[in-house]
């Protein structure tokens, strides 16, 4: 045993290795939870940063370490705002829904406004706030997340123009909208090549090949036989999806370009699923750190870098960013950028 | 001695060191991209340490650049934990003493604040905002309200409007105007809602056996209504739900927790206390109105009465005004003080005839209507 311990030639880890394990997650989910409930929801933003310092500490990539710098005094002023900016979206529906309620109990059909003005308000409303708030929130939170996250001491980074994504943003959501929701798939991957062409982990770049074509092919297939085999088919469904995102992905180091590889398959993916559904189930929740622990082990552990990436020769380029807002917006939209 | 990784902030390459420990100090020693050798020394003071995967992967970085680090793992790092320990020695007691402490200070000062915000102030604002509420905005909560409630139920239209008439029969001009609404219900209450809409189920118009007694049971609602005692009930239960879906961060169930209440209302309760205030409101206005106070005794005993008989029909209304000997005792006493203070009142009389008469249900607009 002893001997073996000392040989130097562990495997490659050309790939982001999380080592967490269910029963921290636990203890932070707690404390944060008792923490935010007494300070009624003050907390939060530390509670956010504990559990980022804690999944990005524990996610190996080459044997180092990621680490998140991001504090809880920073997220805390975007939270406010955040708060505020929510608030007054829902003042404005809300004072809708109630006039609209009472013009359906009284109705005054001369002077009134008719109900269907209402919920085009409401709907218009809507789409205004997505249209304005999203791109925001996509365009903050990467900056901030990525300009706090570094490995090896190398900051990533995010180079986007807001007014580049909001043109593209809503180019696309109308796009959308006029076909029905068909061209969403060319909507995500537009917006993925957008995205992904501004990250830097140093001097590394990345690209998105992906085709909206094949994303369009993969949804439609995805939905209708999901839906004829009565949702046996989802599992192929999400492996194709993951597949697609990661295999698309392209990292550019020194003018060389090398493909990440996915490596997930469909009994994996099932394995995951269905594990994971059973343990928060039959625990009524309690064992949701545990599966995040798993999903995260998977979504991550998932993708593998090219053998021609060099992780010693990343240099620093990255400037520093701590303009928190946006981080706690994509929060509330839920948009899960890990 | 400790084997390390040593990033310099610069690039990500990966300098194999050696770390020496000795007095306060921690050194290493490695070589620059330009083949310099470079001898590095940093203070107990000056590092940031880390512990990951339960301790066996350690980060000790440079404090005022977190990117300059040292990369520990797969070692024994007792000589490690041995150095920081020491260091910390002389201020540790202290720190961990000050640290426990402002902690309990801490805990005790949010532990005491959230009850006392959640018993005291959420009251206090909730009673704030309904007092300062316009008459109007209230009147408009409440045509919602009754509006959405008579949606489910079976008004007897022509009985609603007697009622009112019975109203316009007390001297007092209302601050908060009074609307009656008879609705059919086998169940034995009336009950207030903001802005002077009062539901009295045909039950309880039944059991009614005189003028005073439906008069008391008015006055008793009216009381509620013009002392605002459903407005501040239902402001306390909507800031109550706002600020327990902020610290759930749950934003979405704001939005659903104005529309929720109106069918709460039946089932509002109150405390001893405002339910005798508003006695005292019915009892303050039969006196001015110069009938009997012991209309409102008769009603209580009503009540007593039926919950004997039908134990399983009455409750609700018993549930919600706590009925005790010594509000009977109280209005008797009131009772006898004015008995001197009667005058006949054939206009109210005619119109709590008409109530009761079952002629109502011949009248166009009642529908299938039948007397009880």
């Amino acid at each position: 045993m002893e001997i073996q311990e000392q040989l130097p030639q562990a495997p490659v880890e050309n790939r982001l290795n999380f080592k967490g394990d269910g029963g921290s997650l636990f203890g932070i989910y707690l404390i944060n939870f008792l923490l935010i409930f007494v300070t009624l929801g003050i907390y939060y933003p530390w509670a956010r940063a504990r559990m980022l310092k804690y999944i990005y500490g524990e996610t190996s990539f080459y044997g180092s370490r990621l680490s998140f710098h991001g504090t809880g005094r920073e997220m805390f002023v975007g939270f406010i705002k955040a708060i505020v900016l929510f608030g007054i979206f829902y003042s404005i529906i809300i004072y809708l829904f109630l006039s609209m309620s009472e013009a359906q109990q009284n109705p005054d059909p001369e002077n009134g406004t008719p109900i269907w003005m209402y919920f085009l308000g409401i709907y218009s409303l809507l789409i205004l706030f997505m249209a304005t708030i999203v791109p925001l929130a996509i365009h903050g939170a990467l900056k901030y997340r990525l300009a706090k996250t570094s490995w090896r001491g190398i900051r990533l980074g995010y180079r986007g123009d807001r007014g580049r994504l909001y043109v593209i943003f809503i180019r696309d959501l109308l796009l959308s909208l006029i076909t029905l929701g068909v061209y969403r798939a060319w909507f995500e991957v537009n917006l993925k090549r957008y995205i992904m062409s501004q990250v830097r982990f140093g001097d590394v770049e990345f690209r998105f090949k992906g085709d909206g074509l094949d994303l369009f092919m993969i949804h439609f297939k995805g939905i209708i036989l999901s839906f004829l085999t009565l949702g046996i088919y989802s599992f192929w469904y999400a492996t194709d999806i993951y597949n697609f995102n990661v295999n698309n992905i392209r990292v550019v180091q020194k003018d060389r370009e090398f493909p990440l590889r996915s490596t997930a398959t469909v009994s994996d993916i099932f394995e995951l699923l269905v594990i994971n559904w059973l343990m928060v189930t039959f625990t009524f929740g309690i064992a949701t750190p545990w599966a995040v622990a798993r999903q995260l082990k998977f979504y991550l552990g998932n993708a593998l870098f090219d053998t021609g990436f060099d992780p010693n020769l990343i240099v620093q380029t990255e400037a520093d960013y701590n303009d928190a807002l946006a981080e706690d917006l994509s929060d509330m939209f839920d948009l899960g950028i890990v | 001695m400790l084997k390390a990784s040593f990033f310099d902030g610069i690039s990500s390459q990966q300098r194999e060191v050696v770390i020496v420990f000795k007095g306060d100090t921690l050194s290493f020693e490695y070589v620059d991209i330009f083949g310099t050798s470079i001898h590095l020394h940093w203070k107990n003071g000056e590092i940031i340490h880390e512990k990951h995967s339960h301790g066996t992967h350690r980060k000790i970085s440079f404090k005022s650049n977190e990117l300059v680090f040292l990369e520990l793992y797969d070692q024994d790092f007792s000589e490690l934990d041995a150095w920081l320990k020491d260091q910390e020695v002389d201020n540790r007691k202290y720190a961990l003493f000050m640290s426990r402490g402002l902690l309990v200070t801490f805990l005790v000062l949010i532990l005491g604040f959230f009850p006392l915000l959640y018993f005291v102030g959420l009251p206090l604002m909730a009673d704030y905002a309904s007092e300062n509420m316009p008459v109007e905005y209230e009147q408009k909560m409440g045509n919602q309200m009754s509006a959405s409630l008579l949606a489910s139920m079976d008004e007897v239209k022509v009985k609603s409007t007697y009622a009112d008439s019975f109203v316009s029969c007390f001297p007092d001009k209302f601050r908060i105007p009074v609307k009656i609404h008879v609705v059919k219900s086998d169940i034995l209450n009336a009950y207030a809602l903001p802005g002077g809409h009062i539901f009295v189920n045909t039950r309880i118009l039944e059991a009614c056996k005189t003028k005073e007694e439906f008069a008391a049971l008015l006055g008793h609602e009216i009381g509620h209504v013009q002392l605002r005692h459903s407005t501040k009930a239902i402001m306390r239960s909507v800031i109550g739900n706002i600020l327990l879906s902020v610290i759930l961060s749950d934003f979405n169930a704001m939005a659903g927790v104005a529309a929720e209440q109106a069918n709460k209302l039946k089932d509002l309760s109150y405390s001893r206390g405002v339910e005798r205030s508003a006695d005292a409101y019915s009892s303050e206005l039969l006196r001015r109105s110069q009938l009997d106070l012991r209309g409102l005794a008769d009603l209580f005993v009503l009540f007593e009465k039926e919950e004997k008989e039908t134990p399983v029909s009455v409750p609700e209304f018993l549930s919600t005004h706590p009925l005790t000997k010594e509000r009977i005792r109280t209005a008797r006493r009131n009772a006898t003080l004015n008995l001197g203070n009667i005058r006949p009142n054939p206009l109210m009389e005619n119109y709590f005839r008409k109530l009761k008469s079952e002629q109502t249900k011949f009248l166009p607009g009642v529908g299938t209507y039948k007397t009880f």
